[in-house]
């Protein structure tokens, strides 16, 4: 059973896109070879910012409301698991129904396979693996203290709209504190607009 | 080294963990000067693109396979241990460097048991210098995560032992000691005072402009680790980052003619280089960027120069003059697997 006061916690504007996390999460045993992490580019022409992508453990998955061999089950503590391996057909309705992109069918072996938030170490109290390697971070696994003292600034979110469907989820992203709270982060969205109309920085440089 | 190889006053070579052809500039030079030597032995763990040169190979160990102290760059001494014996015939870098003093008749010096018996030796030999390590011990290093140095084994300033020094996490410490001050100040000078240093501009010795007007910079991608011989062969950081691209500005690729993906060769004074253009705003128009860690005509440092800082001696990796033009297509050898693949 994952302890009730541990949480998993996204921050992608931490994330410097190492990549330790893949490699962590495809050297696990239950998957071997296969990361369960995306981790994607937002926009590699214009920027370097990345952001890592788990399963983020709807109360209420979409994957497994859609499949129709019953083969996705969510534990009583929240967590949603991997396609169970007897069921899984491979439909792959999972993967166009997840509005976040997790679900992956590898047709090799006919099967979804996505991440179970570490289960076999989060139901004995251990810490996902790719939170343990992460440098920044970006993934962090915690107590809603810990995460309140580290990041001031933002709030934890697992709410998320997604046309009519609203989703709440056992994972919490990190969002910037919003327009009506008294921190500076009001104005990292002000500089974020100003930056996007911003010059070229490149504009001087002759070629 | 090797214009001394190519001077010919180096005429024999043993190397350790070295792969020049790939880490150093200018590396068609380097791999006509390997062929220049008269003798070569390599020590590596694995077979490596320079190793490939040497007469002898004689197979050397992974940290994972040895025991010993690293020192990381914040001066924290920390402990290695040996997880896996060394597979086939392959042996500790020390047992094979001791061995060869044997048999060269000069085993003053050589005649370590284990690791811990060089470590005692640091101990002695660091004692009243600036990396003072005579404090320092494997079990106080397993026990506090790591030690700092300075860690005295006796107060410098006078001689009297220290049962249990607790390092130095943070150095130039006001009131702190260091040998070359002496106690007048914290900073390594004989007045305990810092300087700060004025570094005057110097052009780069190939500076864009000309018939090259293009800088070329050199650097690493994440998943690869120095010239390769470890990361080249692990499976899931080849995938992450399989080949070097030239990542160039949307305005220069226009310039040239070409879009993300398709193929590009660019060109110094010592060498040319087709590989796959990767257009991204986030590097300047006037430059191009390629990572350095694969070998034979993938290698970036076909391109780069010769020339050192004069006085750190780093190459200048990371400015040269070069010209980029479209390619026809991929060249021959983008097909050509690694012997290790």
């Amino acid at each position: 059973m994952k302890p009730d006061h541990l949480n998993f916690y996204i921050d992608p504007s931490r994330c410097i896109g190492c990549q330790a996390c893949v490699q962590a999460c495809s050297e696990c045993d239950t998957h071997r070879g296969e990361s369960m992490i995306h981790l994607e580019y937002v926009d590699r022409a214009a920027s370097v910012q990345t952001v890592p992508v788990v399963c983020m453990h709807c109360d209420q998955p979409t994957c497994a409301e859609v499949c129709p061999a019953d083969a996705i089950k969510r534990t009583e503590d929240g967590v949603v698991q991997s396609a169970r391996k007897p069921r899984c057909i491979a439909c792959g309705n999972c993967v166009m129904a997840c509005p976040f992109g997790v679900p992956e069918v590898y047709e090799d072996r006919k099967l979804m396979m996505k991440c179970d938030m570490c289960y076999d170490r989060t139901s004995i109290g251990k810490k996902p693996m790719c939170a343990t390697v992460c440098p920044s971070q970006a993934l962090f696994y915690g107590t809603a203290e810990e995460i309140e003292r580290l990041r001031p600034q933002s709030i934890p979110t697992n709410q998320f709209q997604f046309g009519n469907q609203v989703i709440t989820t056992r994972v919490l992203v990190m969002a910037p504190r919003g327009p009506v709270g008294i921190t500076p982060s009001v104005r990292v969205t002000a500089s974020l607009d100003s930056g996007l109309a911003s010059p070229d920085p490149f504009d001087e440089v002759e070629l | 080294m090797f214009r001394k190889i190519d001077a010919g006053e180096i005429k024999g070579l043993i190397s350790i963990c070295f792969n020049p052809k790939v880490s150093l500039p200018d590396n068609n030079f380097v791999t006509r000067c390997l062929d220049k030597l008269e003798f070569y032995t390599a020590i590596d763990f694995f077979l490596n693109d320079t190793a490939r040169h040497a007469d002898i190979v004689l197979p050397g160990s992974l940290h994972e396979e040895d025991e010993g102290t690293v020192t990381q760059v914040e001066g924290r001494v920390i402990k290695v241990n040996k997880a896996v014996d060394c597979p086939g015939e392959a042996r500790q870098d020390w047992r094979i460097i001791q061995d060869l003093a044997r048999a060269l008749d000069r085993p003053h010096g050589f005649r370590f048991e284990e690791p811990r018996q060089i470590f005692e030796e640091l101990r002695v030999a660091s004692k009243g210098g600036v990396a003072d390590y005579s404090g320092i011990t494997y079990e106080k290093i397993e026990r506090e995560m790591g030690v700092f140095w300075p860690c005295y084994a006796e107060d410098p300033r006078t001689g009297e032992p220290i049962a249990d020094h607790p390092g130095t996490p943070r150095l130039f410490e006001p009131g702190s000691y260091n040998p070359i001050a002496r106690g007048s100040g914290p900073f390594y000078f004989p007045d305990g005072r810092a300087r700060f240093n004025v570094a005057d501009y110097r052009v780069p010795v190939d500076d864009a402009g000309g018939e090259y007007p293009i800088f070329l910079t050199t650097g690493r991608v994440v998943s690869q680790f120095l010239s390769g011989t470890q990361t080249r062969r692990i499976g899931p950081l080849v995938h992450q980052y399989p080949e070097p691209r030239i990542e160039m500005h949307p305005r220069l690729a226009e310039k040239i003619g070409v879009a993300d993906r398709e193929w590009v060769t660019a060109e110094t004074r010592r060498g040319t280089i087709t590989l796959r253009a990767m257009v991204v705003t986030t590097i300047r128009p006037d430059t191009i960027f390629i990572p350095y860690h694969w070998t034979g005509r993938k290698s970036a440092n076909q391109l780069t120069v010769a020339a050192q800082d004069p006085i750190s001696k780093i190459p200048q990796y990371k400015v040269c003059g070069c010209r980029v033009r479209k390619a026809d297509g991929p060249p021959a050898y983008d097909a050509v697997l690694e012997p290790q693949q």
